[in-house]
């Protein structure tokens, strides 16, 4: 699983960017971008423009969200911002302002 | 030093730990225990343990309750209670950063 954990007591301001999966149950304010799958537990607070391949919302994230792969809002979650992604879930009780973005062009 | 697992001696998968591909730049804090395997730059507070591993880069202002440091630090460290430097890892800056001078000073106080 997962190597990186931002665990719920954590604040981080700034900028987190690497290879790897993150797992968010605390709060990430700034700028997120990686290469592999972001996971933001239901206890996670991220304030920041994220671009991954993969974003898996339970907790709260206020920004835009840019994926290469996937996006997956949980129940109970909550997103502000706009989404950019070829293929996006959201699970009945989750909460979402945006817009979304499925770059049809490219079919 | 083989097993980085020696170093942080427990197995709780609810500490925080910053991976070896990850770098971080700017301010954390946290009331919990912090490993570093990647990079992170700026500035550090926390109220437990911050654990060095070997593959792990701090450059950053540290102010911690304890500190166990296996990897680089460049900065001041002031730690609350201990500050462990390991002879098993190395205390200067991966290559890359030739000619960069190894720097561990500031306030240690001990117990």
């Amino acid at each position: 699983m997962a190597n990186t954990v931002i665990g719920s007591s954590i604040v981080i301001d700034g900028e987190i960017s690497g290879d790897e999966d993150l797992v968010v149950q605390g709060t990430v304010k700034g700028k997120i971008s990686l290469k592999e799958s972001l996971y933001v537990e239901s206890s996670g607070v991220v304030e920041a423009d994220i671009e991954t391949q993969n974003v898996e919302v339970s907790g709260k994230v206020t920004g835009n969200i840019n994926a290469s792969d996937k996006v997956e809002l949980k129940t109970d979650c909550r997103v502000i911002g706009d989404i950019k992604a070829p293929r996006i879930l959201i699970a009945d009780g989750a909460s979402f302002k945006g817009n979304v973005d499925m770059d049809m062009k490219e079919r | 030093m083989a097993n980085p697992k020696d170093i942080s001696g427990s197995a709780s998968g609810d500490n925080t730990v910053i991976g070896p591909s990850i770098v971080i730049n700017g301010k954390l804090t946290g009331d919990e225990d912090l490993t570093v395997r990647g990079r992170l730059e700026g500035e550090l507070s926390l109220t437990k343990t911050l654990i060095v591993e070997p593959s792990g880069i701090v450059k950053a202002n540290v102010s911690v309750k304890n500190a166990v440091v296996s990897g680089a630090v460049v900065g001041n460290v002031d730690a609350a209670e201990s500050i462990e430097l390991t002879d098993g890892g190395r205390h200067s800056l991966a290559a890359g950063h030739p000619g960069r001078r190894r720097e561990l000073s500031g306030s240690h106080r001990h117990g």
